[in-house]
């Protein structure tokens, strides 16, 4: 049993080799391992030794380096123009405006201004890179952690945070300033969402086309409300902050996840 | 017999998409229906058939999804409107290519 285990394995590793696409093993591993247990039973149910249905089985699937090979074609990494043109677009427009904005003042301070929005930039384009290479899917199990380690932080925010801008969101720790409201902004949805995921999974012990759809609706919700919610305070923050300190915002976050 | 490999290689996506057509299958289903269907004939490859099926279901062709049957994970591939289309104008060119071989062989008049 753990000899025919291990052969399957050893065939799969080395068809892995081939594809660079990291993210698609696992699936392929699950899909051809299974196709190879499944014949090899049938093989033995025809009265064959399980050395030779492991031999057959091995044959049957063909050079692992060949098979590895063509699915790695399939699965090249593809830039995805569109959106990169768009993403560049956008990169020059908010530059140049602010360009010129900033070179018609003659104010020392706003040209400070336009130095920090050209650092964040490049600070943004290379965590761009970095998830483009990470696959953050791997955090999927500790959705749970994220997600509590989060929230208990949101309730903690105001208790820790001064009143900055007559808002009390931006918790200042060891000189760098975390703007948790923001974060969770992005980040709850994802931890939600794969929660949830989980559990339409569980439900139902599959996971069909009409869950994903479902999935992701869901996101895309959550997603979208969080947006509207934070562009709700941005925009009302001045007006609102006199009369409520900081804490409105954080409760109203808590408040949506409780719900 | 054996047929030529050559011969079913441009017809191997025109008959999976039709077996689809009827349910969804996972591969090794596929591979068993296709060969109890053409009577043995056809002996498709799983090296082949696996990379065909990844490519149809990047073009949009057919869908895949995880399905837990008998405490084994398999994976299921169904298929789409736009599999259907390629499906039928497959079949369109098919019958074409039948009728101008046996036309031809037919009058060859060989047999």
């Amino acid at each position: 049993m753990t000899n025919r285990h291990e052969r399957i394995q050893h065939y799969l590793d080395h068809m892995c080799v081939q594809v660079k696409a990291r993210e698609v093993h696992n699936d392929l591993r699950d899909e051809l391992g299974n196709h190879m247990e499944e014949m090899i039973l049938d093989k033995e149910q025809e009265g064959y030794t399980e050395e030779e249905a492991i031999v057959y089985a091995i044959e049957q699937m063909g050079d692992p380096t060949v098979v590895g090979k063509s699915m790695h074609r399939l699965h090249r990494h593809r830039m995805h123009w569109a959106l990169l043109t768009g993403l560049a677009s956008l990169l020059i427009i908010s530059l140049l405006l602010m360009w010129i904005f900033t070179t018609n003042i003659a104010v020392k301070t706003s040209q400070f201004f336009y130095i920090s929005h050209v650092i964040y930039t490049i600070f943004g384009l290379v965590l761009m890179v970095i998830l483009m290479y990470f696959d953050y899917r791997k955090w999927k199990r500790n959705a749970w952690w994220i997600y509590i380690l989060l929230t208990g932080l949101l309730w903690i925010n105001p208790l820790v945070s001064p009143v900055n801008y007559g808002v009390q969101r931006f918790w200042s720790i060891l000189g760098l300033t975390i703007d948790l409201t923001t974060i969770s902004m992005w980040v709850l949805p994802l931890a939600i969402g794969s929660i949830m995921l989980d559990k339409i999974c569980v439900l139902s012990s599959t996971y069909n086309p009409s869950q994903r759809i479902f999935f992701l609706w869901l996101c895309h919700h959550s997603a979208y409300f969080k947006l509207q919610i934070g562009y709700d305070y941005f925009y009302s923050e001045r007006q609102l902050s006199s009369c409520l300190p900081g804490l409105h915002e954080n409760g109203f976050l808590l408040s949506l996840e409780l719900l | 017999m054996q047929v030529n490999k050559q011969m079913i290689k441009g017809s191997t996506e025109t008959l999976i998409l039709n077996l689809l057509q009827e349910r969804p299958l996972y591969g090794y289903e596929l591979i068993k229906e296709l060969h109890r269907q053409s009577e043995g004939v056809f002996n498709l490859k799983e090296g082949t058939l696996y990379p065909i099926l990844h490519a149809m279901e990047i073009e949009g062709w057919v869908e895949s999804y995880w399905m837990e049957v008998e405490g084994r994970k398999r994976k299921y591939y169904s298929i789409r409107d736009k599999g259907m289309e390629a499906l039928q104008s497959k079949k369109a060119e098919w019958n074409l290519f039948r009728r101008a071989v046996d036309r031809v062989l037919g009058e060859g008049g060989l047999t």
